[in-house]
């Protein structure tokens, strides 16, 4: 048997520059072509062994022969604009070796510890879901339940004083969680708001340097094999052509290679997530910007504000069956913080996923893949997933489809869980002020969206899984704070006495308290990335919610 | 909060566990700790019957269920006769010889990859050159002599030296995974001297009737000795009678028994007094499965027949022959096993554990390693009185989907031809998806880890064909001196190592301070 099973990717082509395109780059070059670098072990497991580097000493590994190159061209724009991230972004950096504050000044990054909703369960209210945990469980039970109990008894501060991100984001706080699991001050993660453009740029230089070829130029034809449909090559429009083993899509909504030459196929989720169009305008920033991303809920959609150290972000979310453009931007414009910087940008977007987000040698990255509305930040992170499965089920160069199956299976589980959890903030309203929060109050969810509804408004419950961005306290913040409240609590928590109960959770609303008013101001902290006060953050896992919650995943 | 309908809430505030056996006890223990600020009576109805000497094997779960109950580990091995596991020695499995499966992960890190794939690079290296002399029809496994996994995991070299040690943080023993292997009737009493000191009442009588109201829910059951007991919540603890679940509540048993191919069990306890070993040791021949399981100074072994190949009469002579005569000729006992799973676990206000909610014969897992899980996910939904089918639901789905995976692992050491069976399994695509890439799939409500999955692929001598291609450039002397340092480096460690009789002498010896020493050990290394 001649073993052609290592027969190695020598021609990579990633097609499309923007954000996803640049981070695919960088990945992949510092990957495949990466020497043994000091964060080789940054793994828990491969650290706290002396034996994991000494082995690598001394072999030189991975040095590559494999071929990347990127096409992008200056004619095509990209939807970058600026970005609210997830804790996980700073795992992804920290594999690739960058430094956090030089990132954050290249990108004029400022720290988040969540999102505040404003007027989603009703107009008026507003909560923050934290990169972090609410209290923590009491002989089994989840800290939630008591909160219920304690409310009935006439406890009327909300769930988000017993969590310290949520406080510390309200004074407008920041430092770095602290590594001692017992306190709580290791109980919250956070990420960054960062301009996309500037680190999809970032990323070109630190890609250029690892030898990554950028090609300029607009891809004019797709050539395929005939007998099995691999691309083999694209040729652009002044008439170089580009060879590759592998091609990995980051065109964009359109999806060059997957849709337009491949045919995969688009599954439409507008029923249950109805909003197909945005603008974006960039403003003055306000006086200080704020350690929190914004989405205020307007009458067909949602408008986004993300502070960023030199300006800040907005947009707006809508749905054009119920609201026009005119309209969108009026609304946005009438909220702004400041003068705006740029002509609004409008985007039109299918709300859905790719069926297949690799077919044949071809996989999609970013918006070729699919899309969900930035509700959660959670644009970068599905493309960081994407690059981080595709170094995980990385193939061989015939691309047996054993790698692409795989990969299709779990990211689709992926995003059909943040599908959930996203219709969830539209479905989970008392709105009635408008014929589409009429609709969305009233649609109706996928199957097992029901289930966790149900269970939750039944019991107080949260259905458990272990792969999964969001899981219990992200729901948790959003059911309570959108008024979607629980009829019953775990009876076991009326093993305390009300008393003990309430005396219990003023400790802990006093302890969070005194522990955020003890954090510097996040105005100092981002002041500090200029005089090297502050040097970043080393620790990071792939987790919303801090180091003292790892039981959830 | 007018949300809350305070009046509708009535809290449980009585149990019984219609018991039979071990099932029953861990169950009362759990819930009495755990419930114990709760004002929950719990009961617990058992007949009257002598417990046959056994052994038990268990798994990681039990470190969590101990400590649970607030007990420690010198103390309960003092009590229970009980002996340290690493992990299970697999014979004849699927056609792969003598290999032992280890809980902990084989080999760390390098350079980001994972340890698997220097293994898995050397061994289609080495085939490269035996392909050159030969042809080899077989694309599962080989026989190599090239690549030795046990070589390259610290518990496995242990083990097969009879040596143990704890987990140490931040040390080569940092990711170390161990279990227990007790005598089954004195872990059986210490966990009933543990119900009952946190309160369990307990009634000796069969259950004769069971009382169901119009609501479907269990009201009270009518016992022998003419008492009857009335509860808010019942668990069915009943072994295979399934005296509740099934006879009164009429829910069905989904059987899987085509897919195993065996249902009887033979066991009996031979004498043993060679080193403790650190497994226990499941053989494949061609009448059936082989299993034993060493206690101190015996050894409890098991015979899984099809009574269609064979009386019970050869059955003995089969086992007799395999190992040896028993200690005590009344005590070998054959019972009929029927593979599957109950329909649904919890009805109504009826909940079923053990043998009555399933019998799955996992090979490396026990029935009580599936009972532990049970209820630590029942406890994470606790109903009132009113048990809403929604948390039933939830623990339905999740229970189910164990008992898949544990079917799974069954099917893969036994090589089962599942096509047809009544449940689905996911053994093929794992076992396509780790042959083509050398990745393990991701299926929710596992029983294995990620590294578990990877040992016993290995220990079945099943080896991918393809490797992370970010070692592809690795020269081939370079990884032949990278996995030479790495063995040494394990048999460095390994030497130093107590041997694992010595170490149960010293813990029979211990006074308290000892005993704090290893609880903390253990405590430091589950939180690392």
């Amino acid at each position: 048997m001649q073993n052609k099973t290592n027969d190695a990717v020598q021609n990579i082509v990633i097609v499309g520059g923007g954000t996803a395109g640049w981070m695919t780059a960088a990945a992949l070059s510092h990957l495949l072509k990466g020497s043994s670098i000091a964060q080789g072990c940054s793994s828990a497991q491969g650290c706290s062994s002396a034996q994991g580097s000494s082995l690598a000493e001394g072999s030189s590994l991975a040095e590559g022969s494999c071929k990347i190159t990127l096409i992008e061209s200056e004619q095509i724009g990209t939807v970058g604009v600026g970005e609210a991230t997830l804790p996980h972004l700073r795992f992804f950096n920290q594999r690739l070796g960058i430094d956090e504050p030089e990132f954050m000044q290249a990108t004029n990054a400022t720290y988040k510890l969540g999102i505040e909703f404003a007027n989603w369960g009703q107009q008026g209210d507003a909560y923050i879901h934290p990169f972090g945990d609410f209290g923590q469980p009491v002989n089994g039970v989840p800290f939630h339940h008591y909160w219920l109990k304690s409310k009935q008894h006439g406890n009327d501060h909300p769930i988000g004083d017993y969590s310290l991100p949520v406080v510390a984001a309200a004074q407008e706080r920041f430092d770095f969680p602290s590594q001692d699991p017992n306190s709580l001050l290791a109980t919250y993660s956070f990420a960054y708001h960062l301009d996309a453009g500037l680190y999809a740029k970032y990323l070109r230089g630190y890609s250029e340097e690892r030898g990554v070829i950028r090609q300029e130029g607009l891809v004019e034809s797709v050539q395929q094999d005939s007998e099995s449909g691999f691309i083999t090559s694209v040729t652009l429009k002044n008439g170089v052509q580009v060879d590759g083993d592998l091609f990995i899509d980051c065109s964009g909504f359109r999806g060059l290679l997957i849709e337009q030459t491949l045919e995969t196929g688009y599954e439409h989720w507008k029923h249950w997530l109805p909003c197909d169009r945005a603008v974006a305008i960039p403003c003055e920033k306000e006086e200080q910007p704020l350690p929190y991303t914004r989405a205020t809920a307007d009458r067909a959609g949602w408008r986004w504000r993300i502070p960023l150290q030199h300006r800040t972000g907005n947009g707006h979310v809508y749905c054009s069956d119920f609201m026009s453009d005119d309209e969108a931007l009026d609304s946005l414009q009438k909220g702004l913080d400041g003068k705006p910087f740029a002509e609004p940008n409008f985007l039109r977007f299918n709300t859905g996923r790719r069926k297949k987000m690799w077919n044949k040698n071809c996989v999609a990255i970013g918006l070729s893949a699919g899309f969900l509305e930035p509700l959660e930040s959670t644009g970068i992170h599905l493309i960081q997933l994407g690059i981080m499965k595709l170094i995980e089920f990385f193939p061989n160069k015939q691309v047996d489809s054993a790698f692409s199956s795989e990969f299709n299976r779990v990211m689709q589980m992926e995003i059909e869980r943040v599908k959930d959890f996203l219709i969830l903030h539209y479905h989970a309203t008392e709105r009635d002020d408008t014929e589409f929060w009429n609709y969305v109050r009233t649609m109706s969810v996928p199957d097992e969206l029901r289930r966790k509804m149900d269970l939750f408004k039944q019991t107080g419950h949260v259905v458990k899984y272990q792969e999964g961005l969001f899981l219990e306290p992200s729901w948790v913040a959003v059911y309570l704070g959108q008024r979607f409240l629980p009829q019953r609590y775990d009876t076991r928590v009326d093993g305390f006495s009300v008393g003990d109960m309430q005396a219990q959770l003023d400790k802990l609303r006093v302890e969070v308290l005194n522990s955020v008013q003890a954090m510097p101001l996040h105005k100092d902290a981002i002041a500090g990335l200029e005089n090297q006060l502050n040097d970043g953050w080393k620790n990071t896992d792939m987790s919303l919610y801090g180091t003292r919650s790892r039981n959830f995943h | 909060m007018n949300a809350i309908e305070k009046n509708s809430i009535e809290k449980i505030r009585s149990i019984v566990i219609a018991g039979n056996d071990i099932h029953g006890w861990a169950v009362a223990a759990r819930l009495a700790r755990s419930l114990r600020s709760q004002g929950v009576q719990i009961t617990i109805v058992e007949p009257n019957h002598a417990v046959v000497p056994n052994a038990l094997t268990l798994s990681t779960n039990a470190l969590d269920f101990h400590s649970d109950l607030g007990v420690q580990e010198v103390e309960l091995l003092k009590n229970v006769g009980g002996v340290y596991k690493y992990g299970t020695r697999l014979q004849n499995c699927r056609g792969s010889k003598d290999n032992l499966f280890c809980y902990s992960p084989t080999g760390e890190l390098v350079d980001r990859v994972k340890f698997h794939h220097y293994l898995s690079r050397q061994r289609i290296n080495s085939r490269q050159r035996i392909n050159s002399h030969e042809q080899i029809n077989s694309h599962e496994r080989d026989s190599s002599p090239e690549v030795k996994v046990a070589e390259h995991s610290i518990a496995t070299t242990a083990a097969l030296s009879n040596k143990f040690t704890h987990p140490e943080p931040n040390s080569a023993l940092h990711n170390i995974d161990y279990a227990f292997q007790v005598d089954g009737v004195r872990y059986l009493h210490f966990l009933a001297q543990f119900a009952l000191r946190y309160g369990v009442k307990r009634l000796e009588a069969e259950v004769e009737k069971v009382v169901v109201g119009d609501n479907g829910f269990i009201q009270t059951l009518m016992l022998s000795n003419g008492e009857s007991v009335h509860a808010d919540f019942f668990i069915d603890a009943t072994g295979s009678k399934a005296l509740l679940i099934e006879e009164a509540l009429g829910v069905t048993y989904d059987d899987w028994s085509q897919a195993f191919g065996y249902d009887r069990r033979l066991e009996m306890i031979t004498p043993d007094n060679s080193e403790t070993p650190l497994f226990n040791t499941v053989t494949k021949t061609r009448h059936g499965w082989f299993r034993s399981i060493p206690i101190q100074g015996a050894r409890h072994c098991h015979f899984s027949y099809s009574s269609a190949a064979m009386s019970e009469e050869q059955a003995r002579s089969v086992a007799f022959a395999e190992f040896g005569q028993p200690i005590r000729d009344d005590l070998v006992s054959v019972s009929e096993q029927r593979q599957g799973v109950r329909h649904t676990h919890w009805q109504g206000n009826c909940l079923a554990i053990g043998e009555a909610a399933g019998f799955v014969e996992a090979l490396l897992f026990s029935p009580l390693d599936l009972t532990i899980n049970a209820i630590e996910r029942w406890l994470a939904v606790y109903p009132d009185k009113s048990c809403n089918y929604l948390l039933a639901q939830e623990y339905n789905i999740t229970t189910r989907n164990e008992y898949l995976r544990v079917a799974d692992v069954h099917a893969l050491i036994a090589d089962s031809n599942l096509a047809g069976q009544a449940f689905s399994s996911s053994v093929e695509h794992r076992l396509e998806l780790f042959r083509s890439t050398g990745q393990v799939a991701f299926y929710e409500s596992d029983v294995l880890s990620e590294a578990q999955w990877i040992n016993l692929f290995f220990a079945l001598e099943l080896w991918p064909e393809f490797y992370d291609p970010l070692i592809s450039k690795v020269s081939d002397s370079d990884l032949r001196s990278l996995l030479d340092k790495h063995a040494s480096h394990v048999r460095d460690v390994v030497a130093r190592l107590p041997k694992h009789d010595q170490l149960l002498q010293e813990i029979l010896k211990t006074t308290q301070n000892a005993d704090s020493q290893a609880k903390s050990n253990q405590t430091s290394a589950r939180n690392s």
